[in-house]
């Protein structure tokens, strides 16, 4: 046995020694002044019994006092200490069917308390209760919304909140798709391709994107594109266009928080797939031809069958109430044309001096992969891991045609006539590229929830 | 703007958004020879149209059908000066098309 040891890495091993010393000192003094003698505590976790989902946010108040707590990601709550007694605790959640439980709390322990709530089957009016016979809902729709409500209810600032599974169809897995909706957003590249946010017009490489709360990498200019994202793995996404002080500076536009799916978030185990095609077309609908056959392009490379395969699966495993997982891999191939007319015009003399039409084909491979780990130490300490890669492969071809009226050319709205002269010239180009790009994302985060502290610590790689 | 309708039953869900775009005044212009001080670029406001629907068999296995921008709108980019005409700011005219989407999807 070599017991002989480097210095410096002694000093290295002392060092995060006391450190960690000191950050579990500070923990349990916290923890101390948080419970006091004779004192107990009520946790518990709150389930949606409808979709066997985890509810996140949920309100659990103590019925005559003023105490309550609100549910994390995983849905677990903890009530602040409470004298030792008997004690009727109430679970909300909007859209379902809110539940009560007695609990009796003994000094020193903690009382479990969970909840079951269900669809909401009564409804009132003018404080009467009317009990309804039959009342069918659509679940999922409800529930995402009412997620979506009950997340923008308790945000410290005004927020948008979109739930992922408020939404029928998928397509191609973009969450642009959806995030188009909010008030505010828009997106460059295209009508029906969203690419990089835009928050109450600010440019894009102004918004910041973050996943559960930390910077992602965005190659260039700062410029986060969406079709780098599968949906999924994602539970929900948060907009915040007023920056509280925990988000960061250089959002002059707003942050958008992406929220992954966490193992926890599921009471058994769950597997989802979603497998599609895509077919994009600059004819109206009823002359777009839906074919599986390859059309040509203006190189061979850049041949494509206008109808594309994707596929998405991911898999939640909460292995036990310490440890869970997920999954998720998607793959999809997208091919697609525009049309591009670009007219120049001298503005000072209002001469139109050239204009140039643009056929570009484009054809799109991209893989994504996450994974995500939980692991809970105990019941205030706890640390996830996710791991994420996307690759993308566009192929981009473009043909332009130029018409440049030459110098000395006059004109007016409707015309443009060239110089006596004869100095125009008409050209036609062929420009192709191939973008190759890569993108790497690991986090490992430290959370410590307790009944009075909480606090979240992060490091994050981004290459 | 953006609003829309959804029609949702317990084994149907169909939605009709549209999505509103008002213009946008993006960068300033630098003057030159052939553009006018103060110009501003700007993107037309414009209207997209967005449907799509579900139907689940059962919980494991169900069918959609969507369609992004359905009415083919364009994003038409100008360029904005004092005196001059909307004629001669037009900058381009990109179209994009519509964007198909089918697919099954489900759970276990």
């Amino acid at each position: 046995m070599n017991t002989s040891s480097n210095p410096r890495t002694t000093v290295v091993r002392r060092a995060l020694r006391l450190g960690s010393a000191i950050v579990l000192a500070c923990f349990a003094a916290f923890a101390g002044l948080a419970q006091t003698a004779g004192t107990g505590v009520i946790e518990g976790r709150v389930v949606n019994s409808s979709s066997g989902n985890y509810l996140a946010n949920a309100r659990v108040t103590v019925d005559g006092t003023t105490l309550e707590a609100a549910t994390n990601d995983k849905g677990e709550y903890v009530l602040p200490p409470l004298p030792a007694g008997e004690y009727r605790v109430t679970a909300r959640f909007l859209g379902l069917e809110r539940q009560s439980a007695a609990v009796a709390v003994s000094p020193g322990q903690i009382a479990k308390l969970d909840f079951d709530l269900a669809l909401r089957g009564e409804q009132t009016r003018d404080g009467d209760v009317v009990k309804l016979d039959q009342f069918t809902v659509v679940e999922r729709e409800l529930t995402a919304q009412a997620m979506a409500l009950q997340a923008q209810r308790a945000a410290s600032n005004i927020k948008n909140v979109v739930e992922f599974e408020e939404f029928a169809d998928m397509g191609e897995g973009n969450p642009g798709e959806m995030l188009k909706y909010l008030p505010g957003m828009s997106f460059t590249f295209g009508p029906s391709s969203p690419g990089a946010a835009s928050i109450r017009g600010m440019p894009p490489n102004g918004t910041v994107v973050m996943i559960d709360g930390m910077d992602v990498a965005a190659p260039g200019d700062r410029t986060f594109g969406f079709s780098d994202l599968s949906t999924g793995n994602i539970a929900r996404i948060e907009v915040t266009k007023s920056p509280t002080p925990d988000l960061p500076a250089n959002a002059i536009g707003g942050t958008v928080n992406i929220i992954g799916k966490s193992g926890f978030g599921s009471t058994k185990p769950r597997f989802t797939y979603n497998v599609f095609g895509t077919l994009t077309s600059l004819e109206p609908l009823e002359q777009t031809r839906f074919t599986l056959n390859k059309q040509p392009g203006p190189e061979a490379r850049a041949d494509a069958r206008p109808i594309q395969p994707g596929v998405d699966l991911s898999y939640i495993f909460p292995v036990n109430k310490s440890l869970a997982f997920t999954f998720n891999v998607s793959r999809s191939t997208r091919f697609f044309e525009m049309d591009y007319f670009s007219p120049t015009w001298n503005r000072v003399t209002l001469v139109q001096t050239a204009v140039a039409f643009r056929p570009v084909t484009q054809s799109f491979e991209r893989t994504r992969y996450s994974a995500t780990a939980d692991w809970r130490v105990n019941r205030k300490n706890a640390l996830r891991l996710t791991l994420q890669r996307s690759n993308e492969d566009a192929v981009t071809t473009q043909s332009i045609a130029t018409v440049s009226f030459g110098a000395g050319a006059t004109g007016g709205p409707t015309f443009t006539q060239g110089a006596p002269t004869g100095v125009g010239s008409a050209s036609q180009s062929f420009d192709g590229s191939n973008i190759y790009r890569d993108t790497d994302n690991a986090f490992l985060r430290y959370t410590y929830d307790g009944e009075t502290w909480k606090t979240s610590q992060a490091f994050h790689r981004a290459t | 703007m953006n609003w829309g309708v959804t029609f949702a039953r317990p084994k149907f869900v169909t939605k009709f958004n549209v999505a509103q775009h008002r213009g946008v005044r993006l960068a300033r212009v630098n003057a030159s020879g052939s553009e006018v001080a103060n110009s501003y670029q700007w993107e037309a406001p414009k209207t997209t149209i967005d449907v799509s629907a579900e139907y689940r068999f059962t919980k494991k296995f169900a069918l959609y059908i969507g369609a992004r921008n359905l009415s083919r709108t364009p994003k038409r980019s100008s360029t904005y000066g004092p005196g001059v005409p909307d004629y001669a700011t037009l900058r381009v005219v990109q179209h994009y098309g519509s964007l198909y989407t089918f697919g099954v999807k489900g759970e276990f």
